[in-house]
């Protein structure tokens, strides 16, 4: 039964932060069950001005690296926000799953950011340097 | 943790102390290529007129929208954003299909990012957008960008002193640049990458001053450079091929009636490849199928017109077999990456060199190089041109145009281009300058696009006008 998946791990929060309207969930008061590591890894590149692969599905509980393999700078930003200090401010305010991305400043070309996906959902990101959410340079992860 | 390719593409800027180039860019061509400057300096700008007079589908700023972008988001499909002579503090994001964005005066319409915004205009994922007669100037990263579009134009535009690029188009299809200006960019003036086919046009650009001049990565397919002048950059025209962008290998780039010299500035802004091309005209990095014809090109201590590999070192991707270059770039994008046990050499293939005229290329007028392949299995050929220094020697009679090429042609290591003595030459080049600081020759007073109070909006198509390519001839010398 997969509900014997769901970690012990139970976020109860009021979580006022939306991930856009495909995000895991908005504006709810709600329980959030968290899905552990399950061990596997995948690696998407972040090339210049692309995420490969651009759209991904993975099981929740998968980490994903995210890894600068061009030659500029890039931010993975969630949808709901607008630039590299939103990023930061969103950061330090929610400990949602809304709340997860990469700003300019620490993912310059050789740096690498994983982030663990377990909740599940579907997460679009984009770069805000070369990109708006869904053009440009811009990626969706759904988790199952 | 940063990877090794990584540290060597930082873009280092170093305050040095700067060398005056003057402003001595006057310049009358008597052929094709338009130089578009004029010596007098700009007026000063006004401050924003806003007495201008309501008509449909013409959206005034400041009189109708105090800013740009405010007339940009008030726009439907098919208007008209005209904007009064002034000077506009904005980073302007257009999102809306077929608009069209022109100033009254490309002189003295000046959005300046005052050093701290990203881009003067940028078009993300909206088709047909026109930019039409104006400056940008002083933005973090271009003066003016298209990404993920079908159907671009740009006409009579002026990018000054940019962060990245000066004029910015990537993953997009269906363009035109025209009559259009780029200086003082650490990496191009003017760039087109990552698309296949592009269906793009270069036509009257003047690029100056920058790390590069035209900088095309993974791009081509009809896409032609024509009628432009390149100079004073650290290098001209390079089109190159490498797996940190998408649609790999550049290939099918027609470069015809350029103007190129003087690409050995040691005092520009400058990425890490801008360094390591610098002196050389036009260089193939690692390009396919492009063909260069009827180009005049002067003034090098490299090469006027050089074929050479682009070594990757930490690539994303096999390379394509050949049989796959002709994958549009849609396609290729589908595909997974199949990481290579170890480096890439880029080699340029099957390019034809012909008609060019070519002088005081200090290593050699016309080159072909690789780092192991041999020269005669690469297809490139070389016809016609009038020169006097090659490598490998007669390389004419080495890979002439027509017929296959042969181990057996000559001797192909005689005076043969050793490419790897750059990377070493890179080491101890000019370092890039602050692109903040950097000298520049004065800002010209550009040619304007004519009517522009009156004529009708155009949306950019996504079929770039056709171009007479037999026409063109190769165009006089200036300065």
């Amino acid at each position: 039964m997969k509900i014997s998946l769901v970690s012990s791990i139970v976020v109860s929060a009021v979580l006022l932060v939306s991930c856009g309207a495909d995000s895991p969930e908005s504006a709810v008061t709600t329980t959030i069950a968290t899905v552990p590591p399950n061990g596997e890894s995948i690696t998407i590149q972040v090339l210049d001005n692309s995420y490969r692969p651009s759209e991904y599905e993975i099981k929740a509980g998968t980490e994903v690296v995210f890894e600068n393999r061009g030659r500029n700078d890039h931010n993975i930003l969630p949808d709901t926000i607008t630039d590299d200090a939103g990023l930061t401010a969103l950061l330090a305010s929610d400990m949602s799953p809304a709340a997860w991305g990469v700003p300019s400043t620490a993912f310059t070309p050789g740096d690498s950011f994983t982030h663990l996906f377990n909740v599940p959902g579907v997460y679009k990101f984009y770069c805000s340097i070369h990109g708006a959410p869904g053009a440009g340079m811009y990626g969706t992860l759904t988790v199952s | 943790m940063k990877r090794s390719i990584s540290a060597l593409a930082g873009v280092v800027l170093l305050a040095v102390g700067l060398v005056s180039c003057g402003g001595d860019d006057s310049a009358t061509t008597t052929n094709a290529p338009s130089t578009d400057v004029a010596t007098s300096e700009a007026p000063a700008t006004d401050a924003p007129a806003t007495d201008a007079p309501a008509v449909e589908g013409v959206l005034n700023v400041p009189a109708d929208y105090p800013t740009i972008q405010e007339a940009v988001d008030a726009a439907v499909e098919g208007d008209l954003i005209l904007i009064a002579p002034g000077t506009y503090n904005e980073a302007v994001q257009v999102t809306t299909n077929n608009i069209v964005i022109r100033g009254l005066d490309r002189n003295t319409v000046i959005l300046d990012g005052n050093f701290e915004l990203d881009n003067g205009i940028r078009v993300v994922g909206a088709n047909g957008v026109a930019l039409e007669n104006m400056t940008a100037m002083n933005y973090t990263k271009n003066g003016f960008f298209w990404t993920g579009v079908t159907g671009y134009r740009g006409d009579y535009l002026t990018a000054w002193r940019n962060g990245d690029y000066g004029v910015y188009v990537f993953d997009s299809v269906g363009g035109v640049l025209d009559h259009s200006y780029g200086a003082g960019s650490p990496d191009a003036g003017v760039y087109v990458g990552e698309c296949y086919p592009c269906d793009s046009l270069i036509n009257h650009f003047v690029s100056e001053h920058n790390g590069l001049g035209y900088s095309g990565t993974n791009s081509g397919g009809n896409m032609i450079i024509v009628n432009s002048i390149f100079r004073r950059n650290r290098a001209g025209v390079v089109p190159n091929s490498g797996s940190y962008e998408l649609c790999y290998p550049e290939r099918k780039t027609t470069i015809i009636g350029n103007l190129v010299y003087d690409n050995n500035q040691p005092d520009t802004p400058a990425i890490d490849v801008a360094i390591l091309a610098m002196g050389n005209g036009i260089l193939s990095a690692g390009g396919v199928q492009n063909i260069i014809e009827r180009n005049r090109v002067w003034n090098h201590n490299k090469t006027g017109i050089g074929l050479v590999p682009f070594l990757e070192e930490d690539p994303n991707d096999s390379m394509p077999e050949k049989t796959a270059w002709d994958t549009t770039c849609a396609d290729s994008k589908k595909l997974m990456p199949v990481q290579p046990d170890g480096a890439l050499l880029w080699d340029s293939q099957d390019t034809t060199v012909r008609g060019n005229v070519l002088e005081d290329n200090r290593r050699a007028d016309i080159a072909v190089g690789s780092a192991g392949t041999d020269l005669w299995t690469l297809g490139n050929c070389f016809e016609g041109n009038t020169f006097t220094t090659s490598a490998p020697l007669d390389l004419e009679k080495l890979a002439p145009c027509g017929s296959p090429l042969s181990k057996d042609a000559g001797d192909w290591t005689a005076g043969d281009l050793n490419v790897i003595t750059w990377l070493v030459d890179a080491e101890t080049a000019p370092p890039s300058v602050d692109w903040k600081t950097a000298t520049l020759p004065d800002m010209p007073v550009l040619e304007s696009m004519p009517n522009a109070a009156t004529a009708a909006a155009v949306p950019a198509s996504a079929t770039p006008p056709a171009i007479d390519l037999d026409a063109i001839t190769v165009p006089d010398k200036i300065d």
